[in-house]
């Protein structure tokens, strides 16, 4: 899990905007991969994303240093992106992959076959995350998108380890059943 | 070890690396001589390749313009409210110090204002104007020249007086 010195934590604190953004630097992409696994939806994914910056650009003062930084920023990360999900469970479409990825990627502002291939994994994996609920969503996306171990997990989310492996285990059950009866592109 | 005790195992702490050497040996022993479990490790390997092809994104830089918007009116509302606690904590010595003063002091001005109030309020839905007693007198006693309509107010008020 990337780390921030803690200098940069305390002039952010104190309100300075360059230290800040450093912090977002750092940590938005895994925030909005953390988003984008949770909620499936961009445009969900960007709202969480914003909504988890600003809320540590309020509370930022009050982080007392008892956990780790990142441990804190995922832990609301993954908090915003479950509220927004739930929130949005009614209207969620049953777009079979992650919203927005449809469309054809500008081939002028990046090679056109690496999107295309980034678009396929990002594809396949929202149709694999499809299939779990979101607290087992949460507990997968930190385990295999972001490399997180069983105790940083259950740090995050505020469960016991004993609950991560518990998530992790019906969620590989789930992937595995799903994948067998030909949930995978390229199969099994 | 049975099967389906190894299974749980394969499916988290095998596939996790948090086996310690004796129990990952069991568990590799096992895994050769059995078909099935051999299997559920592949589909779980596969599984975990689709995972690291996908690459972490960076969010559009909308979402960073947002994150600065809604800052920016965070700080203007923080600028004022701290205007406005320093101004009350200066404020607060003063208060202390004359607040008997001060409570008087408003409490004659309510006073005032609702004594206002009440003179200026309509009486009965009619203006009541005093009519001072000279203008009473004058009127009583005025010496018709024949032309009473200079003293002619056309009202009930001279029917009253006169």
């Amino acid at each position: 899990m990337r780390e921030i010195p803690k200098e940069i934590i305390e002039k952010a604190g104190m309100g300075d905007m360059g230290a800040f953004e450093e912090i977002y630097k750092v940590f938005s992409p895994a925030v909005y991969t953390i988003a984008l696994g949770i909620t499936r939806n961009r445009q969900d994914a960007e709202e969480a994303t914003q909504d988890v910056f600003v809320k540590i650009f309020r509370t930022l003062n009050s982080f007392k240093f008892r956990s780790s930084f990142g441990t804190w920023i995922y832990r609301i990360a993954s908090n915003a992106a479950i509220n927004i999900y739930n929130a949005r469970a009614r209207h969620r479409r049953r777009a079979s992959g992650i919203d927005g990825l449809e469309s054809i990627p500008d081939s002028k502002s990046e090679n056109a076959r690496d999107a295309i291939q980034r678009e396929s994994a990002a594809i396949e994996v929202s149709a694999l995350l499809k299939v779990l609920n979101p607290e087992q969503r949460s507990c997968i996306v930190l385990r295999e998108l972001q490399g997180l171990g069983y105790s940083e997990i259950a740090e995050t989310l505020r469960v016991p380890v004993n609950t991560v492996r518990s998530r992790l285990k019906r969620a590989r059950e789930a992937l595995v059943a799903h994948c067998r009866k030909g949930g995978l592109s390229h199969g099994l | 070890m049975d099967c389906k005790k190894m299974e749980e195992l394969i499916i988290t702490d095998y596939m996790d690396g948090r086996l310690e050497s004796a129990a990952l040996e069991k568990a590799e022993s096992h895994i050769a001589s059995c078909s099935r479990c051999r299997k559920l490790v592949e589909d779980l390997r596969s599984i975990r390749a689709v995972f690291k092809g996908a690459r972490i994104e960076e969010p559009p830089f909308s979402v960073w313009q947002g994150v600065r918007e809604e800052i920016s009116g965070i700080h203007k509302k923080k600028v004022s409210m701290d205007l406005a606690h320093g101004f009350f904590a200066l404020a607060r010595p003063f208060f202390a110090h004359f607040k008997p003063a001060i409570a008087i002091a408003t409490t004659a001005v309510l006073i005032l204002v609702i004594l206002t109030a009440i003179r200026l309020l309509p009486f009965g839905g009619q203006t009541v104007i005093p009519i001072d007693q000279d203008d009473i007198l004058s009127i009583t006693m005025a010496e018709g020249n024949g032309n009473d309509k200079e003293y002619d107010f056309n009202t009930a008020a001279e029917e009253y007086f006169l």
